[in-house]
Parts: structure tokens; C-alpha cells; sequence
């Protein structure tokens, strides 16, 4: 059972769907697509995504080369809840929806992930799903007064010869199988840097979990959401202790 | 011919100096192979990418949880600071730049505005007509709200 916290430190949950299309999407399909999800995210907006490119013939010189890159803006759909603390980002392929902090509840969100999945599928009709990810961001702040890294994390990513809570700053990112290869989770620990002097250290833990076989049909794609959902968990609840939990349980 | 497209990328080298979760993903990401490289889109590593991307251009970022919140409800604008190190420089030649958000302390229910400080050695007068023409070429030609919520303010030398 998934479980909540009264002060989470999710910064930002996001359910991402990668489709194969038979060709690119027509606006009277995002208008099907937007029919199907306005009562929820009734905000429509146009956003802007920095893209840069470069077209490279072989026959022509460097210097050539070099003189067609380009860097554009493009554009792509975005649709809101009333709060703005949800969204839809739509581009095509792909379809993602976001939760912003302050993060509710998994029963809460997979609805939202579910109606959003099926009014894609519906609109745009796709061959195949490419990719599916489920990405938690979190943002853990402890005191920096006695702070003991072990006494909030249970990684172990120290040097034997060197004291372990006398570390300044981390990063780990690792990549791990999952369901025998079929899926795989992303996970990375980050140290947020500060040039200022504070008296809090703060970590990113960001888990990515996706699928990486593509062989998922349409009707087993809410099944594996929730497997991932739970997978997911199980590594982030692995990963911190009971001092941490008594941190997100403060309101 | 091959067409290769990059979103909002960055290069490996630009993050040098930069000590971001940004900077280190980038680093990590060119060493794994194809099928682990990508990642499900994210409106906070957006964020954090673009702030990289202006900290490895010597930019200050003033107050950067702040600024980092306010790009979160506000992520319209973040596609166009990518931007503003060219634009600026088209006008007022290489200089200093800060962003960060303002808040007015007599207006409680006012909304946090971004702002993004010009340090200049020009008189008042030519760098108002600079700041005019700027605001008249980019940020008000374009008719994008999102955009249009940049504000230019100017520090003199």
C-alpha cells in the first residue's frame, strides 16, 4: 500500500508515456485529446521548449557545417488543473503528466495518470508504447547541527579509511534491473551545493523508474504503473531511516 | 544528409564550472549506454538545467530557491532564459548579469516578479534608450506573456 506522509518531500512526481505513432498528430486529435482531460486540467497554455539543431553532409567541409546549426523554438501543448499543481505536457509521442509540490497521494495522481493515458490513447490511436517512466523527485532537508549522514540514510557510499559522517558533498547514480530486465530504475543522490553559509544540508533523491523492453500492451499499462509505483517506493523507503520518515511526518 | 536534434541540450564541456545536479547528470549520462541514457521528462530538471545552463555563463543567480519556485509556477519563461546572455550582450556588450525575484514588500498579495539586473558602465541616458529598444525588440515584439514577465532593470557603475 503506498504510503503518505503529512510533509512530503516530493518535489515533483511525473508519469511519462512514449508512444509509436503511424505519423505526426493533427490538431483536430489534440483537440479530441483536450476534450477528454478539460475538466480536470481546464487551463490551456502554449509552452516553449529551446531546441537546437544540426544538419551534417558529409560532402561538405567543417566550416560548413558548422554554419547550419541552428537554434529554435518549439512548441508544444500544456494543460493545467485549476491549482496549476497539475499538468499535462503533450509533444506528439510523448505525454507526461506532473505533479508539482506539495505532492498529495498516489491515490490521488494514478487516476489522473489513467484518464490522461486513455484520453492519448483514444485521440492519437498509436501503434505501440515505446516507454513508460514514473519519476519521483525528492528534496530532503536535514539540520546541519550534530547531522550524522547515517542517521538519515541508509546508503552506504563511503571510503573505509575515511570517517564516513565527515563527508561534504555526494553524488551516486546507479541503474538497476528490474522484473528480469524488462524495466529498470534511474536512482541518483545529489548533495545541493550552496555558496551561501546555511544551516541545513539538502539532498535530491531522484528515481526514475522505466521500462525498457517495450513489450507492454495498452491494456496491461495500468498494471505496470502500479508494480512501478510500488517498486519504487520499496528503494526510496530502503534508502532513508526512521529520523528521516519523522521529517516528512511534521506539518 | 543527417538532421541530429537536441532539446535544451548542453554540452558536457559548458558545465565545467558548474556544481549542479545538472552538471553531474550530464557527466554520469555520457558514460551509460543508449537504453539508460534517457529520462522521464521533468519540469524540476528543466529548472535546474536552465539555471545550469545561466550559472555556466557567469550569470548570479540571487536567492536561488526563490528563483527556482518561481520558475516552477511560472514555466513559461523558462524556455527564453537561454536567451538572455546573447540578447543582452546585442545591446549592452559583454556584463554582468543577476536574476533573481522581487517581491514588494508593500504589496502582500502581489505576485513575485523576475528580473534579470544589467550591471553597466553606460551614462543613464544611453542605457535607458538601450534597455527601451530591447524591451521594444525582444521582450514586447514577441506578444508571449510568458516572456513579457521578464523584467530588465539596470545597476550603474
Amino acid at each position: 500500500m503506498a504510503k503518505t506522509y503529512k510533509n512530503p518531500p516530493i518535489t515533483e512526481a511525473v508519469c511519462e508515456f512514449r508512444f509509436m505513432l503511424e505519423s505526426g498528430v493533427s490538431d483536430e486529435q489534440i483537440n479530441v485529446f483536450y476534450e477528454n482531460i478539460k475538466d480536470t486540467f481546464p487551463i490551456q497554455k502554449k509552452r516553449k521548449m529551446h531546441q537546437f539543431e544540426f544538419k551534417i553532409e558529409a560532402k561538405k567541409t567543417e566550416e560548413e557545417n558548422k554554419k547550419t546549426f541552428n537554434q529554435n523554438l518549439y512548441e508544444f501543448e500544456q494543460y493545467l488543473s485549476e491549482d496549476e499543481k497539475y499538468s499535462v505536457q503533450l509533444d506528439a509521442g510523448k505525454v507526461s503528466i506532473h505533479r508539482i509540490r506539495p505532492y498529495t497521494s498516489w491515490k490521488e495522481f494514478f487516476p489522473l495518470i489513467q484518464q490522461v493515458y486513455k484520453a492519448y490513447v483514444d485521440a492519437f490511436s498509436p501503434k505501440k508504447i515505446g516507454r513508460i517512466g514514473i519519476r519521483y523527485i525528492n528534496e530532503v532537508t536535514v539540520p546541519l547541527e550534530d547531522f550524522s549522514f547515517t542517521d538519515y540514510f541508509t546508503i552506504n557510499a563511503s571510503l573505509p579509511s575515511l570517517e564516513k559522517n565527515q563527508q561534504k558533498s555526494i553524488f551516486l547514480g546507479s541503474v538497476f534491473e528490474q522484473e528480469s530486465g524488462r524495466d529498470a530504475i534511474k536512482v541518483q543522490f545529489i548533495e545541493k551545493q550552496s555558496k551561501e553559509p546555511i544551516n541545513v544540508r539538502t539532498f535530491i533523491l531522484d528515481f526514475d523508474y522505466f521500462l525498457v523492453d517495450p513489450t507492454v500492451s495498452f491494456e496491461d499499462a495500468n498494471g505496470w504503473l502500479e508494480k512501478a509505483h510500488s517498486n519504487l517506493e520499496g528503494v526510496f523507503e530502503g534508502m532513508i531511516t526512521g529520523n528521516t520518515r519523522k521529517l516528512f511526518d511534521k506539518k | 544528409m543527417t538532421a541530429l536534434t537536441f532539446d535544451n541540450q548542453i554540452g558536457l564541456g559548458a558545465l565545467g564550472n558548474v556544481s549542479t545536479p545538472t552538471a553531474y547528470v550530464v557527466s554520469w549520462d555520457s558514460s551509460l549506454i543508449e537504453q539508460y541514457t534517457s529520462h522521464s521528462a521533468s519540469i524540476s530538471s528543466s529548472i535546474d538545467k536552465v539555471l545550469s545552463f545561466l550559472l555556466s555563463q557567469d550569470i548570479t543567480i540571487e536567492e536561488y530557491a526563490n528563483v527556482e519556485s518561481f520558475l516552477t509556477n511560472n514555466y513559461g519563461v523558462v524556455a527564453y532564459l537561454y536567451e538572455v546572455s546573447d540578447r543582452i550582450e546585442e545591446y549592452f556588450g559583454q556584463v554582468d548579469l543577476e536574476i533573481g525575484v522581487f517581491s514588494d514588500p508593500d504589496d502582500i498579495e502581489g505576485k513575485p516578479e523576475l528580473y534579470l539586473e544589467v550591471t553597466t558602465s553606460l551614462s543613464p541616458e544611453e542605457a535607458n534608450e538601450k534597455l527601451s529598444e530591447i524591451n521594444r525588440m525582444w521582450l514586447f515584439a514577441s506578444e508571449d506573456q510568458d516572456l513579457i514577465s521578464l523584467n530588465i532593470t539596470l545597476k550603474f557603475l
